[in-house]
Formats: structure tokens, C-alpha cells, sequence
């Protein structure tokens, strides 16, 4: 197990109590499902990189990569959706 | 090429597209810190994909990429939360600034005078403030002390209310004050007050109404009412008058000595309160009557009528009234306003208990009169009579004796004698033995 894997990990999961206290403000985000996947996902990928020193660790590790990739995705849904038509103001960040 | 290689080149793919949208959408978003952090994010998300690609590939084996691993590892959930961070506060602050458009465009409609102030100092002003203040134009408001407005009495009790307005962050009811305008002018006003918040900060929202033109109709009207229950307080007759929901508003001093109620004790009363001195009993009289007509309790006044439309006139007998009753008669009318709409109704009466048994001993005088009349039977006239035995004729041309005519034509009866000077001629022999 690396420290940094578990540093991530660790800030990770301070986000996203920020995220779930801060829910009825962070829900106000354009097309917030698909930006709160994305975070998820790699959040996901980051407690699996975790998990994977300690067993299993060829399925965690798949499993980590597996939804970094998938983080990835729904990020490039996410600027595409709220990027698609730029000049609708309320559509932005 | 490995299948996490694999996956970390479709993140890769995602994070490049990803920025590609951002980059075409930037220049509207950019000014707005979260349009920079999420820029910052995808920068090190794309990074971050790519160093993973290479290292998972095994196909640059010879280029050690763990520093800038073990960095981008700790930096990328920041990125996040910076992200999400500014996200919200750019959210939140938007927010702001459309309510405070919405407002500001509320405000300047407004038909009632609202501006707001920070520490005293005018800061927004609506056109019908401008005019309140008698003002060129708002910029001639912005920046001005709002208590240099206000009338000296009335500074120190507006800043205590501005004060609870931002200690509480409670409206406070309207009051009224004085306004002094540019001119220096002194008008009349209703304010009330507020707080309301703004992308710089919380100001207090006043808003103001002038009713110089109110408080002097309303003086007028006090004037015209005071003029009124003076009247109605010294008309000689008792006199009431009640309003819509039946509670006595004005009970003069006439009929506080009739029935011994006074004044404080049955004002504001409802609930046919009025009537228990007449009555004994709560029930409608005249004044209710005259409000809402009501055929049963018409038939229990003595006269019952009604006048031009306008008057109720009745006479009713008040047995609980006094030791023997009295006889009152009440003439009752509505009370309109000036639009002409019905406010309530006022009633007066009046005792005619003396002059009701005037009438009745009166009207018994009479029926005695004619009573003995009937019995009296007089002679008059021409009678015609025969000068030598002195029957006269009647009016079916008969003649009867004079006895039998007058004890027929009048209450005189005769008992029949004889005089000394027939005695002499008719019987002189017993009338020399008698002498």
C-alpha cells in the first residue's frame, strides 16, 4: 500500500463530505448527476487503489481502473452538456 | 498495451473532450473563479490520465514519472474540492445578483416611495422616492444622509428601528414621521422598514408613503365627527345611534337621564344591548328595525309607519319603564357615508306618557259627554200650539195634548193639581167652603 494512494484517498473522502453536507447547494450545479459520477467514479477508483494492497488485488486493480476510465467519461459528458450551448449564462459553473 | 492501460486511455479520451467543450465555452465562463478552477481540474485530470496510460502501457518503462505521480495523486481530489468550492459560491453569488436585479426591478415599479440605505447613506432609490423627496432625479438621493431627511423628532426613534431592523433582521410595522424634503418642505409619512440583502452586503429597505393629504382629511373627518356627537350629545331628546354590527356608538345625555344608563357603560355594547333599558330584554327596537325590517317585532308597536322611505316612526308602551310604564314614541333613520353606503342608524324617542293619558282622559271625557247627551232629550224650536185648549201639533201633523208632547219630548213629568183661580171658577161652592 502506497501512503500517497491513501493520501488521495483520504483528501477524497474529505470532498465528498463537503459535497453531501453541502448537497442543497452543490444540487444547484448544472446537470450535477453527471459531474457528481464523475467525481464518484474516481472517488470509487480511489478507495479501490486503497483496498487492492490489501486482497484481491487484481480485481480491485481492474476495478480501480476500470472507473477512472468511466470518471473520465462522464466528465466529457459533463462539459458537453453545460459547454454545449456556452451562451446560455445559467448553463455555466 | 495492458486493459488498465486501456482504461486510463478512455479517461484520458474523456478528460481531453472534456476540455476541448471547456475551451469552446470558456470566454463566457472564465471570468468566474469556478470557470478557473474547473479548468485547473481537467488540466490535472488529463495529466493524470495520461502519466497512468504511460505507466500501465509498459512502453516508456525508461522515463520515471513517479514524482509527478506521488504530486498529481494528492493534488487531484483538491482540484475537486476547489472546484466544487467555487462551484457553489459562484452559484450562490449569482443567485444573489439575479435576486438583487429582480429586486431592483420590483423596486423601481414600486408605486410607493422605497429606497435603501447602508449606515444612513441612501444607496438605491425608486422614481416614486425621487418624488417623495422632491428630488430632479435618484442621483440627487444616492449618497445623501437619510436621517438629514427626517424631521429632528423623529431621527432618534427611526435609527432605534433601524437598529432593531439590523440586530433582528425583522421588518418593523409602518409608523408615521416626518419627511423633510429638498425644498425643505415638511410632509406626512408612513414607513416601514426592512432588511434586504445584497451581493455587498445587507441594506435597509424603507418604504415610505406620503399622507400629508390623508392626515388632513382624516383631521377634517375627526373634526366633522367631534362636530357630530356634539349635537347628538345636547339634543334635548334621548337619542342613540348604533352601527353596522349593532354596538352603540353615540348614547346622548337626554337619554342617560331616561334610563339611568350611562354612557360608559354601554358603549361599544352590542348584541340589542340598547334595548334592555326599554324592554328589560334584549331584542330589535326601532334602530334594529330601520337596519333590517322584521314584520313581527313591527306589530308590537302601538303606530308602526314609515316616513318617505327614509324615517321609521312607531309608538310603543314600556310597561318596565317608570311605575306605571311610559308611552314613548321613536323616529329612527339610517346613517350613510359620503360614498352613500349605510354605516349605521341613529334613533330618537321622546316620552308622550303624559300626553297619552291627556288623550285617554280626553278621549273618556268624551265618551261621557256623549254618553249623558244620548240621556238629555231638550225641546227647541217653533211649536205650533192651539191658543184655546193648548194641544199642540206634532210633526206627523196630530195633536196632542200638552202634557202627553212634553213628557214624549223630554224627561219632565207632570202631576196633575189644580190652581185657586180654576178652583174658584170651576168649583166656587167648595172653594168658599174651603176658604
Amino acid at each position: 500500500m502506497e501512503q500517497r494512494e491513501i493520501l488521495s484517498f483520504l483528501i477524497g473522502c474529505c470532498v465528498m463530505a463537503f459535497v453531501v453536507f453541502q448537497w442543497p447547494n452543490m444540487r444547484r450545479l448544472p446537470n450535477v448527476k453527471l459531474i457528481m459520477g464523475s467525481f464518484a467514479a474516481l472517488f470509487a477508483s480511489w478507495g479501490f487503489s486503497v483496498v487492492e494492497a490489501l486482497f484481491w488485488e487484481t480485481g480491485f486493480n481492474f476495478l480501480q481502473h476500470l472507473f477512472s476510465g468511466i470518471g473520465g467519461i462522464f466528465m466529457a459528458l459533463w462539459c458537453r452538456a453545460v459547454f454545449r450551448n456556452p451562451k446560455a449564462p445559467d448553463s455555466a459553473p | 498495451m495492458s486493459i488498465e492501460s486501456a482504461f486510463e486511455l478512455v479517461g484520458f479520451c474523456g478528460a481531453t473532450t472534456a476540455v476541448a467543450y471547456y475551451l469552446r465555452g470558456v470566454r463566457h465562463t472564465f471570468p468566474t473563479n469556478a470557470g478557473l478552477a474547473l479548468g485547473i481540474l481537467l488540466c490535472v485530470s488529463i495529466v493524470k490520465y495520461s502519466i497512468n496510460a504511460i505507466e500501465w502501457s509498459g512502453l516508456f518503462d525508461t522515463i520515471n514519472l513517479d514524482y509527478l505521480e506521488d504530486y498529481l495523486d494528492n493534488i487531484w481530489p483538491f482540484t475537486w474540492f476547489l472546484f466544487f468550492f467555487t462551484s457553489m459560491m459562484d452559484t450562490a453569488a449569482r443567485r444573489l445578483r439575479h435576486s438583487e436585479e429582480r429586486y431592483r426591478q420590483l423596486v423601481e415599479t414600486n408605486p410607493d416611495a422605497v429606497f435603501c440605505h447602508r449606515a444612513g447613506m441612501i444607496i438605491i432609490a425608486n422614481p416614486a422616492a425621487v418624488e417623495l423627496f422632491g428630488a430632479s432625479s435618484s442621483e440627487e438621493l444616492i449618497g445623501r444622509d437619510f436621517y438629514s431627511m427626517v424631521h429632528a423628532d423623529d431621527v432618534e426613534r427611526l435609527k432605534s428601528r433601524r437598529e432593531h431592523i439590523v440586530q433582528t433582521r425583522l421588518s418593523v410595522p409602518l409608523t408615521r414621521a416626518k419627511f423633510i424634503q429638498i425644498d425643505g418642505r415638511v410632509i406626512d409619512v408612513e414607513v416601514a422598514g426592512s432588511l434586504v440583502a445584497m451581493d455587498r452586503g445587507p441594506m435597509v429597505q424603507t418604504v415610505a408613503r406620503d399622507i400629508t393629504a390623508r392626515r388632513k382629511a382624516e383631521e377634517a373627518l375627526a373634526d366633522s365627527e367631534r362636530r357630530l356627537s356634539d349635537i347628538i350629545e345636547f339634543l334635548p331628546d334621548p337619542t342613540w345611534v348604533i352601527d353596522l354590527d349593532g354596538r352603540v356608538v353615540a348614547w346622548n345625555k337626554a337619554i342617560e337621564r331616561m334610563t339611568g344608563v350611562k354612557k360608559k357603560a354601554i358603549l361599544g355594547k352590542g348584541g340589542y344591548a340598547h334595548a334592555i333599558p326599554f324592554y328589560g330584554e334584549p331584542r330589535p327596537t326601532l334602530i334594529d328595525l330601520v337596519l333590517q325590517r322584521d314584520r313581527q317585532w313591527e306589530t308590537n308597536y302601538l303606530s308602526f309607519e314609515e316616513e318617505d322611505g327614509l324615517l321609521l316612526v312607531g309608538e310603543s308602551f314600556h310597561p318596565k319603564m317608570g311605575e306605571e310604564g311610559r308611552f314613548l314614541s321613536a323616529t329612527a333613520a339610517k346613517l350613510y357615508d359620503a360614498q352613500g353606503d349605510v354605516v349605521g342608524a341613529v334613533e330618537s324617542v321622546r316620552d308622550i306618557t303624559a300626553a297619552k293619558l291627556a288623550e285617554r282622559d280626553r278621549e273618556r271625557l268624551i265618551a261621557d259627554l256623549q254618553g249623558a247627551l244620548a240621556e238629555v232629550r231638550t225641546l227647541s224650536g217653533l211649536l205650533p200650539i192651539c191658543a184655546k185648549c193648548k194641544n199642540i201639533r206634532d210633526d206627523r201633523g196630530y195633536w196632542n195634548q200638552i202634557e202627553s208632547y212634553i213628557t214624549k219630548h223630554s224627561k219632565a213629568e207632570f202631576s196633575h193639581s189644580i190652581c185657586p183661580d180654576c178652583a174658584k171658577a170651576l168649583y166656587p161652592d167648595l172653594h168658599m167652603q174651603l176658604k
